[in-house]
């Protein structure tokens, strides 16, 4: 909720804006939008690595591998979208990746399962975790900080009593790669999957009566219910969402990696909130949204790509990425305090 | 004392603009020490733009802010402060976890070597509270836990502890029942006595002619005049401050009452039932509500009344009984609203997207009518919306955002959306709790209108007079109880205070010590 601002022309009491607008007040009105703010600010940083990197940065194989490298994180992050909107956080999600990506390893190694009904458990088997958080938090009141820290414990031991802490390559059906592999129309299935995700989950958000009651319970849960709006299944579904996302996730990086290896959760709690907050930051004006998230991932995915290919050591990369968000979360506040 | 007559703040020319529209225009304004100055004026009219600037927290585009003679220029409520000029808020924030005494020394605590010195603050906070007749106030309680007057108090003497000769109270008795507000204004008094200069912004004009010693009136951002002690009096407020005619929408509601009775006491529409409900505090209650009637809640402050609301709400469950309408029980906000039972609350926060627009507050209640397959689009809320808006009035601001609004027209949108869910019930817990009084002779007519086309009405209030004057029945509870129920002639404020009043003296009157 702290990031939720105002918008920063918000008139006093009395004031009002004028509501019809010629070409150039729209032309005004563009500039001054963060949209194009943000276009603007990303355009450079591409530029600047296209001449720092000629022939290289710009070359659609190298476009390629990034989205192909950060579609595991852009399915969490939509998930993280969802529950931040509510006004919830989870630290469990990675957890649950971890889990469902072991579990659908196992079926397939262990019990003969195939690529598809493997990839489906994992998915369902995020669904009913995230459920639970969700009801836990809803109904039991629990802060979900706190719940979710420990529901994150939980899932991490669970994960490594059934695989005894080793890696798990050996008879994981070739299909089962292919979804993040074999290229169709020039990505991967696990791409396109991704991709339509973001789609889907934008437009529920923005245009639905679902995606209302979200936003409306982020903003103000006490309102929402007594707006006649069940909160408490609201604020299930959107865990429930990220839990489903992050069983995707464990498919994704299961399948990459082409193996289950232990700790794969471990480096991916922290960087979706990174994203999906810059993104706020930057084109939000503070609020969430899939599609600022996505902008997070894509700025700080294009700066990473491009600081590794020119071979800046990778604790410049993790400073500058700090510098990045610090300075767009300081931007958004002052932003706040200028309205 | 000879502060009594000193000039402790000026302001000369004070002008501000807010996004090309003029908020306070050329004001000039005097306060004396020992006086209390009341402030009054429609919501919008300049009142809290004026605070601001005089209190430094925001600057003004032209004019001047002199204390004791020299001009200041405040460049923040800390500069403000330091010269000795504070504002109470309306909406209270306190620490509320912390203890009274640590409350009121906050940031200015008796020290050595950064250490607290607990004696010599005890004795402080003990004095300070004393010199405001309200040692009363257990100086280890947690401010959370006391009245809402009395924290109110508390700000003050922290206030008084930092020597502040200035003091803003913006609605200071805003949703306090009778004894409460009494509380407030006896603080008051005494702070005027101790020679501060005290400036009083209310809509309550009983209060302020009680009250104050000089008022300043502003409308449309400018000051309209000043009425010396011998011209305050409660006409001669209502008139400078509104043009409408409160009496006639009042006496509109009177005659109504017998015509909505017969209209539609035997419809087909069920009533709005609780029988013998136990819930929170209250014991063994009953209500009954039909169409077109408008019925009253009063209580003092833990007699059960908010109990009752939240029951109607849905949002508690009572513990033996239930609300309901024919067969629809009551057991959650939705359910009241599937039962064709919309509420208000009295914090208007409660119900407030605040910053989202006008149009969203507006469909929050009926998200369903507004999309087809669940899309929706702001141009099927426009339409949705349309006739509530042309009936509230709201089309000026059905574009802006909830927190650009004034408190009236806030409430018009919530009513509004609930209207929007057509229910059969409208509870609304206080209406018109700092709101104009125009825009509360609005709301009383509206109200009005609502149930000559057969809406039944609970309302509640912090003000006794208000139930008595659009309600066909008052409900009076008093320990957890329905004490008595009044209607018709014997529906006087007088009664109905009477029956509120608490016959158990627990609670000290304001200055019985000392």
């Amino acid at each position: 909720m702290a990031t939720q601002t105002v918008d920063k022309s918000a008139p006093g009491d009395s004031a009002h804006t004028p509501i019809s607008r010629g070409p150039r007040e729209w032309a005004l009105a563009l500039v001054r939008s963060r949209l194009f703010f943000g276009g603007v600010l990303l355009a450079a940083l591409v530029a600047f690595f296209a001449i720092k990197l000629p022939g290289t940065f710009l070359a659609s194989s190298n476009l390629k591998s990034v989205l192909e490298q950060q579609m595991t994180l852009v399915v969490l992050a939509l998930g993280v979208t969802v529950v931040l909107m509510i006004g919830e956080f989870d630290l469990s999600f990675a957890a649950t990746m971890a889990l469902a990506g072991a579990v659908a390893v196992l079926m397939m190694t262990d019990h003969g399962w195939s690529a598809l009904t493997a990839g489906a458990l994992a998915v369902v088997l995020g669904l009913v975790v995230g459920s639970i958080n969700g009801v836990v938090v809803a109904y039991g009141r629990a802060p979900a900080f706190i719940a979710t820290l420990a529901a994150g414990s939980a899932l991490t031991g669970i994960e490594q009593l059934l695989t005894s802490n080793k890696t798990i390559a050996e008879g994981i059906p070739i299909g089962y790669l292919d979804f993040t592999l074999v290229p169709h129309l020039g990505l991967p299935l696990s791409a396109w999957t991704g991709l339509l995700l973001v789609v889907v989950v934008a437009v529920v958000l923005a245009f639905t009566t679902y995606g209302r009651k979200v936003r409306a319970t982020g903003l103000n849960a006490t309102a929402t219910a007594l707006a006649g709006i069940s909160v408490g299944k609201v604020r299930v579904s959107a865990f429930a969402a990220l839990g489903a996302l992050a069983g995707l996730a464990g498919v994704i990086v299961t399948s990459q990696a082409g193996s289950y290896f232990p700790g794969s959760g471990a480096g991916l709690l922290l960087p979706p909130y990174s994203a999906v907050f810059l993104g706020a930051a930057i084109v939000g004006r503070g609020r969430f949204s899939p599609l600022a998230s996505v902008y997070g991932l894509a700025f700080i995915a294009l700066l990473e790509r491009g600081l590794t290919m020119l071979d800046e050591p990778a604790a410049l990369i993790q400073l500058i990425e700090g510098a990045v968000l610090l300075s767009a979360v300081l931007l958004a506040r002052r932003e706040k305090a200028a309205g | 004392m000879d502060e009594a007559t000193t000039t402790a703040l000026v302001g000369r020319g004070l002008s501000k603009t807010y996004g090309g529209e003029q908020a306070l225009a050329a004001v000039d304004l005097e306060i004396e020490g020992g006086r209390v100055h009341g402030v009054i004026g429609r919501n919008g009219a300049g009142k809290s733009t004026l605070v601001k600037l005089l209190t430094g927290r925001e600057r003004p585009d032209a004019g001047e802010v002199i204390v004791n003679g020299s001009a200041m220029s405040f460049r923040s409520v800390r500069d403000g402060a330091d010269a000795g000029i504070v504002a109470v808020p309306q909406e209270l924030v306190t620490p509320a976890a912390m203890s009274v005494r640590e409350v009121i020394t906050l940031g200015a605590e008796p020290r050595a070597a950064g250490f607290v010195r607990r004696r010599a603050e005890r004795q402080v906070v003990s004095a300070v509270l004393r010199e405001l007749d309200a040692d009363y106030i257990d100086i280890d309680a947690e401010v959370a836990s006391l009245p809402l007057s009395w924290q109110r108090i508390v700000l003050v003497a922290q206030f008084v502890h930092r020597e502040a000769q200035v003091i803003f109270l913006d609605e200071p008795t805003a949703a306090m029942n009778a004894e409460d507000a009494e509380r407030v204004n006896h603080l008051v008094r005494r702070l005027r006595e101790r020679g501060r200069a005290i400036v009083y912004i209310s809509h309550r004009f009983s209060e302020v002619e009680q009250i104050c010693d000089v008022v300043t009136v502003l409308r449309d951002g400018r000051k309209v005049g000043t009425l010396s002690a011998e011209e305050i009096n409660e006409d001669t407020l209502v008139g400078s401050v509104m043009g409408e005619d409160a009496a006639e929408i009042l006496g509109r509601i009177k005659v109504d009452a017998e015509a909505r009775r017969a209209k539609f006491g035997e419809g087909d529409v069920p009533p709005l039932q609780i029988e013998g409900v136990t819930v929170g505090t209250v014991r063994d209650f009953d209500l009954t509500v039909r169409p077109g009637e408008i019925v009253g809640l009063a209580g003092l402050p833990g007699s059960g009344v908010e109990d009752v609301f939240r029951c109607l709400s849905g949002e508690r469950r009572p513990t033996v009984g239930a609300a309901r309408v024919g067969k629809r029980t009551i057991t959650d906000p939705a359910s009241a609203l599937r039962a064709g039972v919309a509420f208000l609350p009295g914090s208007r926060g409660e119900a407030t997207l605040a910053e989202e627009p006008v149009l969203e507050n507006l469909a929050l209640a009926s998200l369903s009518h507004c999309a087809s397959h669940g899309f929706m689009s702001t141009d099927r809320i426009r339409s949705f919306a349309d006739p509530v808006i042309a009936r509230l009035g709201l089309r000026p601001v059905a574009e802006r955002r909830m927190n650009e609004l004034s408190g009236g027209n806030q409430q018009r949108v919530l009513v509004g959306s609930r209207i929007l869910s057509k229910p059969q019930y409208l509870v609304l817990e206080d209406p018109t709790v700092g709101v104009d009084v125009a825009a509360r002779g609005d709301l009383h007519g509206l109200i009005a209108d609502l149930a000559a086309e057969g809406m039944g009405v609970v309302v509640g209030s912090s003000d006794p007079q208000e139930l008595v004057d659009i309600c066909d029945s008052v409900i009076v509870l008093r320990e957890g109880r329905g004490h008595r129920t009044l209607s018709g002639a014997t529906a006087t404020e007088f009664a109905v205070v009477e029956a509120m009043a608490t016959t158990r003296g627990e609670r000290p009157a304001a200055g019985s010590r000392n």
